[in-house]
């Protein structure tokens, strides 16, 4: 039971990191390419 | 390389002074502990040593030099103490024990600092430093002394990292001004380390210094001359001590932490943001404690009177030159300063909602928040907190402190570089909670922390590629700045044509660290004169009368009519156009005297 949870936990949290880093793509680095490589990562003004 | 020896015996020394103030009022730190905080200390001491000289108008490289040396020679023994313990603590370290996961997390922790480091030994960019973090300390240094300058809107804050930064440009340059925040950084990584290796194991240290050094914003900051963590080193100790307090309850311990908090103080106003939670939690500690109300009422004093008593010295400055100790902020409460919609353009949405947003809007719309990020690596394992032991009690004094912090940052100024003195105790548990899953044998989730880790590397490595080429050879420092620094060939232009009988006077660019000319800022002497053009003349009139020639360089200012009428049938000496980030920016230089 408990390998089946931990399993599931796993996943689970893979599934939202991997669903963070996409959304992240999309909301912030593929607009900050269009733009300017060097604003992506929030150059200090 | 001559930079990065002097940061290391300025740390050594500032480590020697710390260890003799510390003392051994803190009972029970780990060899580890007792330096970051003896080194904490002594910048503290240093600082505060530089104010002094510069108050008395001794401001002078013999002075501090033979200063320094005596330090030294007082303080050999604690600091050859401090050396002995780097070295046993080095030969103690068992490879053998240190599992793959955790040789590649400090791998790339590792990368980091050098990349940061590459960052911080090029010459100085960046807004604020230019404006004011490094200016200020330029002109104290011109003049040998540290005093309110004229029309600024700055000079007066609490300066203690700028007093660093004179010591840096006194001994060296800009370049080692700059590593003082480098080394705030590196402190505060260790710090976290530190707390985290006492709470939940060396695993769990390894991890949390890991998230919050690869966090963007932090390793890059560290290569700016900016304050930022320098606050948030402060802060973090402050609470790191409040924390043992609250398990052993000796009275050392609570003063030393108050003594963090008022070297914060001396940092930035905005440090006041993290008093507040501080004195929450201790009045809640002592309401639920079982000494008598005289010694709840010593106890309170003795955390408040070190916070309050030596960062009052910035405020009382401010106060004795302008009649506002936070000038030019709450103009209608004290006599002095103007309107400011401090944290009024901040932050994605505003309101309840918006509070309820900050983990996904500080990742997704970080522009929002001043530019600089705390990274997807925060959202992804953010999760990870249900796993955290809150029945831990020390976990649950760091929600609450993280909590009551976010509220008053989010309602005063939702500026993510003002969030920093909380990042180390977000990661530290995430890396709690993230520990707890690891060590059930998650072999994904690793993998992908890794990833998200050598991610964030990247962008580390990425952000430093100018510094890279610069340091490499591959460009000269001329090419670096007139690259990286947008003022740099208008204020080349200016060097090379106005000499010491001149004045510039700047509109709508506040980057002078360059200008070697004397500089007056027009935004301030208007703000200053309410925009009265009478009394804006009669400022320029006086100020005008020592130099021979006065020109006013125009860059991002709509002239206003007092302007227009003094540039009015005039043909700029100076003209240059350029676009940066998108936007179109143009300066011109006038001839007005």
């Amino acid at each position: 039971m408990r390998v089946n949870r931990d399993m599931f936990i796993e996943t689970l949290f893979v599934t939202w990191f991997i669903f963070v880093f996409t959304a992240y793509a999309v909301f912030y680095i593929i607009p900050g390419l269009s733009e300017n490589l060097s604003k992506i990562f929030g150059i200090i003004k | 390389m001559i930079n990065v020896l002097y940061i290391l015996l300025l740390t050594l020394i500032s480590c020697g002074l710390g260890k003799r103030l510390l003392g051994k009022h803190v009972q029970g730190l780990s060899p580890a502990e007792g330096s970051v905080f003896s080194i904490g200390l002594g910048l503290g001491a240093l600082a505060f040593i530089m104010l002094a000289l510069g108050v008395a108008g001794l401001l002078h490289f013999s002075l501090v030099i033979s200063l320094l040396l005596i330090l030294c020679v007082c303080f050999y023994r604690d600091i050859g103490e401090f050396v002995r313990e780097l070295i046993s603590g080095v030969r103690r370290v068992d490879h053998k024990k240190i599992s793959l996961f955790e040789k590649i997390l400090l791998i790339i922790l590792f990368s980091a600092f050098f990349f940061s480091l590459i960052g911080a030994l090029a010459p100085p960019t960046g807004n604020d430093a230019l404006a004011y973090h490094l200016q200020h300390p330029r002109i104290f240094l011109e003049n040998h002394t540290i005093a309110h300058i004229p029309y600024t809107r700055e000079s007066l804050w609490p300066y203690l990292t700028e007093m660093l930064f004179t010591l840096g440009m006194l001994l060296r340059g800009p370049v080692l001004a700059k590593l003082f925040h480098y080394l705030f950084g590196l402190l505060s990584t260790l710090a976290v380390f530190c707390l985290a290796r006492r709470c939940a194991g060396k695993k769990t240290g390894i991890l949390a210094s890991v998230l919050f050094y690869l966090s963007p914003g932090i390793f890059m900051q560290a290569s700016y001359a900016y304050v930022d963590l320098v606050l948030c080193f402060y802060v973090f100790c402050s609470v790191y001590l409040f924390f043992l307090w609250a398990a052993d309850k000796k009275n050392g311990t609570l003063v030393f932490s108050g003594i963090f908090m008022g070297l914060a103080l001396s940092v930035k106003v905005l440090a006041g943001m993290a008093l507040i939670p501080m004195l929450i939690l201790l009045l809640w500690e002592l309401s639920r404690g079982r000494q008598r109300s005289g010694e709840k009422r010593s106890s309170f004093l003795m955390f408040l009177m070190p916070a309050v008593l030596p960062s009052s010295v910035w405020y009382a400055r401010s106060f004795l030159v302008t009649g506002n100790p936070v000038y030019p902020f709450m103009h209608n409460i004290f006599s002095g300063g103007w309107e400011s919609n401090l944290g009024a353009d901040m932050g994605h949405i505003k309101g309840f909602i918006g509070f309820l947003r900050l983990p996904w809007d500080l990742v997704m719309h970080a522009k929002d928040f001043g530019g600089e990020q705390i990274g997807f690596l925060f959202l992804s394992l953010l999760p990870c907190l249900v796993f955290v032991d809150w029945k831990n009690k020390i976990n649950r004094r760091m929600g609450v402190f993280i909590l009551l912090y976010t509220v008053i940052w989010f309602a005063v100024d939702p500026n993510i570089r003002f969030l920093f003195p909380v990042f180390p105790i977000i990661f530290l548990l995430i890396a709690c909670g993230l520990n707890k899953l690891i060590s059930r044998g998650f072999v994904f989730l690793r993998a992908v922390v890794i990833a998200g880790l050598l991610f964030n590397l990247a962008l580390a490595f990425y952000y430093n590629v100018p510094a890279v080429k610069l340091l490499s050879g591959n460009i000269s420092e001329e090419e670096y700045l007139s690259q990286n620094e947008r003022t740099y060939n208008t204020a080349e232009w200016v060097n090379d044509n106005l000499g010491n009988d001149s004045l510039l006077i700047v509109a709508g660019e506040p980057r002078l660290l360059y200008f070697k000319a004397q500089t007056l800022e027009y935004t301030i002497v208007n703000r200053v004169c309410e925009g009265d053009e009478g009394r804006i003349d009669a400022v320029f009139r006086q100020e005008m009368v020592p130099y021979k020639n006065v020109y006013i360089l125009i860059s991002g200012y709509k002239p206003d009519q007092y302007i227009n009428n003094r540039i009015k049938k005039k043909e700029p000496v100076f003209t240059t156009s350029f676009t940066e980030d998108g936007r179109h920016i143009h300066y011109s230089i006038f001839r007005l005297k």
